[in-house]
């Protein structure tokens, strides 16, 4: 136990960064890249957005469905938006689950994406690949850990507040320390929703025994805690006509207005006179993850409405809205990615700090470990990324790896982990940089390619938001690295010279 | 800035670069490293009170729908950040006076 309050406010502070420092970096640059999620699917892909009403879209979802599947029961129409989502029909038939793709631009069935795109940021973020083998417990601490992080860092740099907008420029390890507290400021309120709503999401994984206490299991909880419109019964005679998607979207239009968007449709027992439909409208306007709702016959006669939720339940639903930001514009969506990636820089400087501080009194061979094994994780999980994007775009070389892309995301960051474990500290950092340098700035030579095929071949893609969007990050982030290690480069020749001067 | 699409937003948003300048200003190394000279004290509670005044009012002209605080929050959080890096442009490196002597302290 520490003397005073404040001192061991800062020991829980230094050892809960550093215990799970390098796992929080990796959650909160992958969970930033899947603010991107669909942008980046779309952008790794190559595809168009689509150009065709929702009505039209519809119309030819529930025609493929019709032909491929009648006799399913449930059908759902998962609808195309301007971020890039996919264009899905699913269904049920005979108790299993089936799927089929639909190119948004021709209304022709496609074959799956290779890619798993930006999902793999969004499913590694939480699950750190490890689904089955803990990786939500992982996270789970980890966020818990962070939160004690944010409480903890107020009392920690407390001085902060009195030198409020202070960065020392000039002076590159106070730079480092005015950094890390000015972003620790800034991202408290963005760093304890991502982390309480992390725990709030997955509240029944982590709060088990409460759960065995009231409930059979967390399923049941769910069905208990959540509201749905009530189902009609299906009396299993044949409905003599087609769902009338016209009068469909007039009755949802009278509710929601001309210009609402669809996320999707739902069908249950399609075949049947009681066909029940449930429209659900695009999330930009609420902070809750639970998507408005209409329940329609399919004649386009509304049904009951759906029940409020219980205040806990709606409570943790804005929180796991908030932690998606699906409702999110293109602006605020950027907003959200600098807050996240700045968050990211907190937790990568706070490791730098607590290495430096230690390294230059007394140096041990665990922080000439962790300054090395900084490097390693921060700069290796960066050169994944772009590895991980150039293994689908190659395809514009005939060279495609995309159905390696996992191995190649995962074999560069431990490549680079093992790289800087056997150079020297400084060597290896420059290295990473420059390779980092050169992997994003390859990847953007193959946008530019791209981009000159759109332009003078009348390619069939367009220039759109989400695709403008990931390359003007990308241009960012090459611009970053690249003045990184020039700067890193002036600082060794500096230091040379001044070895020199001195033994002169 | 951030789905700037009404008046009320546009005032909102005007008024909260407005006050992170003033407050940032009260601080007495920043108004010395723009102005080159001493924050007098009344000065300084002027800038603060008229900054803490126009923060309120920007918090206070936000439509009142739960998405739009969230906006609110996040262009605060990112103003904070693009103003101290305006700031650290300003600075001027502070040295201890026995360091701007050459003497040792310890002497």
């Amino acid at each position: 136990m520490k003397t005073t309050f404040r001192k061991s406010m800062i020991w829980l502070h230094t050892y809960c960064g550093v215990f799970v420092g390098w796992l929080l970096f990796a959650i909160f640059l992958t969970g930033t890249l899947s603010y991107y999620n669909e942008e980046i699917t779309h952008w790794m892909t190559g595809k168009s957005l689509s150009t065709h009403s929702q009505e039209a879209m519809l119309a030819n979802g529930l025609k493929t469905l019709e032909s491929k599947v009648p006799n399913a029961t449930s059908w759902q129409i998962q609808l195309p938006d301007d971020r890039g989502q996919q264009y899905r029909l699913s269904y049920r038939e005979n108790g299993e689950r089936g799927r089929i793709f639909i190119d948004s631009v021709q209304l022709q069935e496609r074959e799956e994406f290779a890619t798993e795109g930006g999902n793999f940021f969004r499913t590694f973020h939480y699950t750190l690949s490890l689904r089955q083998w803990g990786g939500r417990y992982l996270t789970g601490i980890a966020a818990m850990l962070m939160l004690v992080g944010v409480f903890t860092g107020i009392y920690t740099h407390r001085r902060f507040f009195k030198d409020f907008f202070t960065i020392r420029r000039g002076e590159p390890k106070k730079f480092v320390i005015d950094l890390h507290a000015i972003i620790g400021v800034i991202t408290i309120p963005f760093c304890f929703v991502i982390s309480f709503s992390a725990l709030a999401i997955y509240i029944n994984m982590y709060q088990p025994f409460t759960i065995a206490e009231y409930f059979e299991s967390y399923r049941s909880l769910d069905r208990e805690v959540s509201t749905r419109h009530a189902p009609i019964k299906a009396l299993k005679i044949d409905a003599q006509h087609p769902i009338l998607i016209e009068e469909v979207l007039t009755t949802v239009k009278q509710q929601w207005g001309d210009d609402v968007a669809l996320s999707s449709l739902a069908i249950t027992n399609p075949s049947d006179v009681n066909a029940q439909l449930t429209a659900s409208k695009a999330k930009t306007d609420i902070l809750s993850n639970k998507a408005q709702t209409l329940a329609l016959t399919r004649n386009g006669e509304l049904l009951s409405s759906i029940e409020p939720e219980r205040t806990a339940r709606m409570v943790r639903r804005v929180f796991y809205g908030l932690h998606e930001a699906h409702f999110a514009t293109p602006m605020l969506r950027a907003a959200f990615f600098i807050l996240g990636m700045s968050a990211t820089i907190l937790i990568a400087t706070g490791m730098v700090i607590w290495v430096d501080k230690r390294i230059n009194k007394q140096p041990k061979r665990i922080h000439r470990f962790v300054e090395k094994m900084n490097y390693g994780i921060f700069y290796g999980l960066t050169l994944a990324v772009a590895l991980y994007f150039i293994s689908s775009k190659l395809a514009v070389f005939n060279l495609n790896l995309v159905h390696h892309e996992l191995t190649v995301f995962f074999s560069a960051w431990l490549a680079s982990v093992v790289f800087v474990l056997v150079v020297n500290a400084e060597r290896a950092k420059f290295g990473l940089l420059l390779l980092n340098t050169g992997v994003f700035g390859v990847l953007l030579l193959i946008e530019f390619i791209r981009l000159f095929e759109v332009v003078t071949m009348d390619s069939a893609q367009q220039f759109d938001v989400p695709n403008l969007t990931i390359n003007c990050w990308l241009v960012l982030t090459v611009f970053y690295f690249s003045y990184s290690s020039k700067k890193l480069k002036k600082a060794k020749s500096e230091s040379k010279d001044v070895k020199e001067l001195v033994q002169c | 800035m951030l789905s700037v699409t009404s008046f009320s937003e546009v005032i909102s948003f005007l008024c909260l670069i407005l006050a992170i300048a003033l407050l940032s200003i009260g601080v007495g190394k920043h108004f010395k490293d723009c102005f080159k000279k001493p924050i007098k004290e009344r000065q300084q509670r002027m800038i603060r009170g008229l900054g803490w005044a126009l923060l309120m009012l920007s918090l206070a002209v936000v439509n009142p729908l739960p998405i739009n605080y969230v906006i609110w929050l996040t262009q605060l959080s990112l103003i904070i950040l693009i103003q101290a890096v305006v700031l650290s442009r300003f600075q001027t490196i502070r040295k201890k006076p026995h360091l701007k002597l050459g003497r040792n302290p310890s002497r």
